[in-house]
Parts: C-alpha cells; sequence; structure tokens
C-alpha cells in the first residue's frame, strides 16, 4: 500500500502533535516530521496542511524576525487546536487498535 | 546563498505561481505566502537544484493544493469550467425539490428501460432494413415476423442491463450513459415523424412529410370522395395513366369504395406508404365502363388547342350527371383539381371521367367559397371536366411537391 495515501489522513494529528510541543515555522516542522520518520510526505503537503488547520482556526500565527535569513512565520496550537488533537488521538489509538486486531498485530502492539 | 540558488528559486516560485493561476486570488495568496521562505531553506539546505528535493512545480502546486483542501482533489486540476460545473450541481442537488424529483425519475427507469429496447430495434431496424417500421407491424410477413422476436428480446436485454447497472464499474456506467443519450437523440426525432406520418395517406413523399404538413385546410391532407374510379384523359383523348390528383389545396384526392367493392390495390411508394390518389385505380372487379369515351372524343380534332377543344357533347354528358358531381364539390370543399404525372410533373389539360363514364364535374353551385370558371370550346359551351378549372392559374397553392420515387409502380417486397 502506498504510504502516501495513508499518511495524508493522518498529517493533520502529526502536525497539530508537532506544534503542541513547540510553536514552530513551515520548514521547522517539515524538518520535525522528517527526523520522526515520516520522510515519504512532501514539503507542499506540509505547508498546505498549516494553512489549511490556520484557515480552520486550530493555529495561531505570528512572525519572527530572523537575522541570518528571511523573516519566519511561526505557527502555534490553540484551544481549538487542542481540542481537536485529542479528539484525533482518541479516534486514532482506537482505529489503530482495530487495525492491528484486523491484521493479527495484536502480540507486537 | 548563490546566486544560482536565487535564480533557482526565482524560476521556480514564478512556475508554482503560474500552476496556482486558476485557484481564486485570496487562497492562492495564503497558499504562497511561505513560498520563497520555504525554497531558500530547502536551497540552504543542500546545493542539490530544487527539483530535485521537491519534484516540479507543477507536482508541488498540485500537492499544496491538495493538502489546502481547495476544490480540487489534487488528483486532477479542475478547470474553470470544471469548478462551475461541479457548483452549479451542488446547487441543483441542494434544492427541495430535487429529491422528490430524482426518486420520480427512479421510480420511472424501468418504464425508460423498455422504451429504450424498443427504441433501440427501431434504430437498428431502419438502419439495417432501411425502411421505416410503424409502431405496430403487420405480422405476416416474414421480417416482421423478425421484428417481433427482436422487440421482446431487446426489451429483456435493456431492463436486464437496466437491473444489473448499480453492478457495473465506474467506468461501464459513464458508457451505458453516453448509450442512453445516443438512443434518445437519434429516435425520438423518427417517433415524433412517426405520429405526424400516422394520420396521413396522400401521395408519396420520400419520407419528407415536413413539406406536406402544409395544407390550409388543416383538417387533413385528402378529401375521400364517394365515387368508384376517375380515369384521366389528355388534351387529344388519349387514356392517360399514373395520374395523381390533388384538390386546389394540395389535398390528395382519395376516393372511397363504393358500398360492394373491395379496397382497390393501391400502389406502394418508396416509403412504404400506400398511394391512393394515383388514377386510374387498379381495380380488380370493375371494368371501367368508359364505352362512352372513345366515341365522343374520336369527334374531336386533335390538332385543336385545348382552349378550342369542340366538346359540347362531353359537356352536354357531363350535364347529365351533375347531381352527383354537385355533391363532389360540395360535400369536400374541392374547387379545383390538379394533376401530376408519377415524375412529379403537373399536368395541364387533363380530362375526368369517372367509371361510367361521365365527365367529372365542378360547378358553381356545388361550392361554398371560391369561384369555378370553365374553359370553353368554340361552340361557346363550357368544357366543364378540363383540368385544372381556369380560376386558379397556379398550381396548388401550398408547397405539394408529388416527388415520386423511381421504383413506383410496383410495391418493393422482400
Amino acid at each position: 500500500m502506498d504510504t502516501t495515501q495513508l499518511l495524508k489522513g493522518v498529517l493533520d494529528v502529526a502536525v497539530l502533535a508537532v506544534l503542541e510541543k513547540q510553536d514552530s515555522y513551515g520548514y521547522d516542522v517539515v524538518r520535525r516530521l522528517r527526523e520522526a520518520g515520516l520522510d515519504q510526505v512532501g514539503d507542499a503537503s506540509i505547508y498546505g496542511t498549516l494553512r489549511r488547520l490556520y484557515r480552520a482556526g486550530t493555529l495561531t500565527s505570528y512572525v519572527v524576525p530572523s537575522e541570518e535569513g528571511p523573516h519566519r512565520k511561526y505557527y502555534g496550537i490553540n484551544a481549538t487546536g487542542r481540542a481537536v488533537l485529542a479528539e484525533s488521538v482518541k479516534t486514532w489509538a482506537s482505529f489503530a487498535q482495530t487495525m492491528n486486531q484486523v491484521l493479527h498485530l495484536e502480540r507486537e502492539v | 546563498m548563490t546566486e544560482s540558488d536565487v535564480n533557482d528559486i526565482t524560476s521556480y516560485a514564478a512556475a508554482v505561481r503560474v500552476a496556482l493561476s486558476e485557484v481564486p486570488p485570496e487562497e492562492r495568496e495564503e497558499l504562497l505566502e511561505d513560498l520563497e521562505n520555504h525554497l531558500s531553506e530547502v536551497a540552504a539546505e543542500s546545493g542539490a537544484p530544487l527539483t530535485q528535493r521537491l519534484g516540479s512545480p507543477e507536482d508541488y502546486a498540485r500537492e499544496l493544493r491538495a493538502a489546502y483542501g481547495t476544490s480540487a482533489q489534487g488528483s486532477w486540476r479542475a478547470g474553470a469550467w470544471q469548478i462551475r460545473v461541479a457548483d452549479a450541481w451542488s446547487w441543483i442537488v441542494s434544492q427541495p425539490i430535487y429529491r422528490p424529483v430524482r426518486s420520480f425519475l427512479l421510480d420511472l427507469r424501468p418504464g425508460w428501460w423498455v422504451l429504450r429496447g424498443y427504441l433501440a430495434v427501431m434504430l437498428l431496424w431502419n438502419m439495417l432494413v432501411g425502411a421505416p417500421v410503424g409502431l405496430v407491424s403487420d405480422p405476416f410477413r416474414l421480417r416482421n415476423i423478425l421484428w417481433l422476436i427482436a422487440v421482446p428480446t431487446v426489451i429483456w436485454g435493456s431492463v436486464y442491463l437496466g437491473r444489473r447497472s448499480r453492478a457495473f464499474p465506474r467506468g461501464w456506467s459513464g458508457v451505458v450513459a453516453a448509450v442512453n443519450v445516443v438512443v434518445a437523440l437519434l429516435v425520438l426525432p423518427g417517433v415524433a415523424e412517426l405520429s405526424t406520418q400516422v394520420p396521413y395517406y396522400g401521395p408519396p413523399q420520400n419520407g419528407n412529410v415536413g413539406t406536406v404538413a402544409a395544407p390550409q385546410n388543416k383538417d387533413s391532407f385528402e378529401v375521400a370522395v364517394a365515387l368508384g374510379n376517375i380515369f384521366p384523359y389528355s388534351q387529344d383523348h388519349k387514356p392517360l395513366n399514373d395520374v395523381l390528383l390533388y384538390d386546389q389545396d394540395g389535398r390528395a384526392i382519395v376516393l372511397t369504395p363504393l358500398s360492394g367493392e373491395t379496397e382497390p390495390n393501391y400502389p406502394m411508394g418508396a416509403d412504404r406508404r400506400l398511394i391512393k390518389n394515383i388514377y386510374p385505380l387498379p381495380q380488380a372487379a370493375s371494368a371501367p365502363k368508359v364505352s362512352l369515351m372513345p366515341s365522343a372524343p374520336a369527334k374531336a380534332s386533335p390538332a385543336h388547342h385545348a382552349e378550342t377543344l369542340p366538346d359540347s357533347n362531353l359537356a352536354n354528358n357531363s350535364e347529365n350527371s351533375t347531381s352527383r358531381e354537385e355533391r363532389l364539390g360540395q360535400s369536400y370543399g374541392i374547387t379545383n383539381i390538379f394533376a401530376y404525372s408519377k415524375e412529379g410533373k403537373n399536368l395541364e389539360g387533363v380530362r375526368l371521367y369517372d367509371q361510367d363514364g361521365e365527365a367529372i364535374v365542378l360547378d358553381n353551385r356545388s361550392v361554398t367559397s371560391g369561384e369555378i370558371s370553365y374553359r370553353t370550346g368554340p361552340d361557346g359551351l363550357p368544357i366543364k371536366n378540363f383540368y385544372p378549372l381556369l380560376q386558379q392559374d397556379a398550381p396548388p397553392r401550398v408547397a405539394f411537391p408529388p416527388f415520386l420515387a423511381p421504383t413506383l409502380e410496383t410495391s418493393p417486397t422482400k
């Protein structure tokens, strides 16, 4: 199965989770997701997801001047975002459990 | 960051903007806000060209847009018109009337399955056999037996397909829809034409019914007259065959069989309709008693011009039978008669007699409107059965082209 398609569905949760730990700008989010192992998601997908989450009202944003490069637009999670994330985590956990059962992977969990 | 990096970033960003040109401006601004920042971060990280890390600018734009969740889902790029169609459709679906109408149409589907099967047979029949078939066809001919087998078979197939249509894979339902549309578009005009043809038994029209629909007297295309037969003669008193007769309005003049007589063997036109106004009618039973005919014209000089035809005898003869002829005009509203050859040529100076050899006459007492004026012979007496009558110069006021197929006289049999 194409992991890219699979990842797209959970990208919202992943981005929210990254921002819950720490406010971050676009490319930093890309980098942190990569480090966490989500290296098959395209940069543009992550940037697009950030924009959409912001438009949906789950993120705050502010600009931080930078000395060596361009000014960076930072994103942070707000109350709405936290609620969405909590809900998504629950959904994901139960979904993952169901999938593990379906695929007979219980022992490995 | 090197200068080539900057150039790379500029051209990549420009290409992404172009690829997003269809996105509404507001959304596009939001999407592209961080683009240059992103590209310079990527460039700073490694010296490799941007396309190597990020893919083509078009892919980047598609991915960005898909993740952002604009109307395009990333698998295809929606053009402006596609978005408009989608908007229009969602508007229709949102209307309160949509659901009842949709369920009503769904209820009608079995009816459509039957109808389209029937229409498909009609379509194929017309293409393969080349002849139009009525809504109900004569079951006593071999080809029509085939028709009777084909109709239920194809209808069964159509209903079977319809009932199973939900099981079809996506691509197939599109094909079925396309076939439905083709059948409907090709055949429905034919059905409409059939329905206009049904009451019409006039002259053959090579299937071109539209021009026949012109008679001013809209209630019928033909005038049925109670006479046994009509025998046309030329100016020089030779019997004519295959003469088509029409009245002043272009209506076909058709005789109703006299009581006790069987229907004549009308010839069939190329369009497979009977030609009922072609004279003399082929009468199997009654041989015309035209004994009067050869004798009377024999007195005439063939060299005479039409207007100077000496024909007092016949004129007098016609007087003897006016009682019948009067009724002819009065009952049917005929004020003039026009004759055509089967090649469609307008014939001037045709004399008409009935099966008893009596002149067929229209006179002023017999018509409620219009005026009758006869040509006069040299003796000053009118020649009353000499057609067309004088009062009307132009052959039928209606566009009434008696186009006839070459194989008129024999009914094409298979």
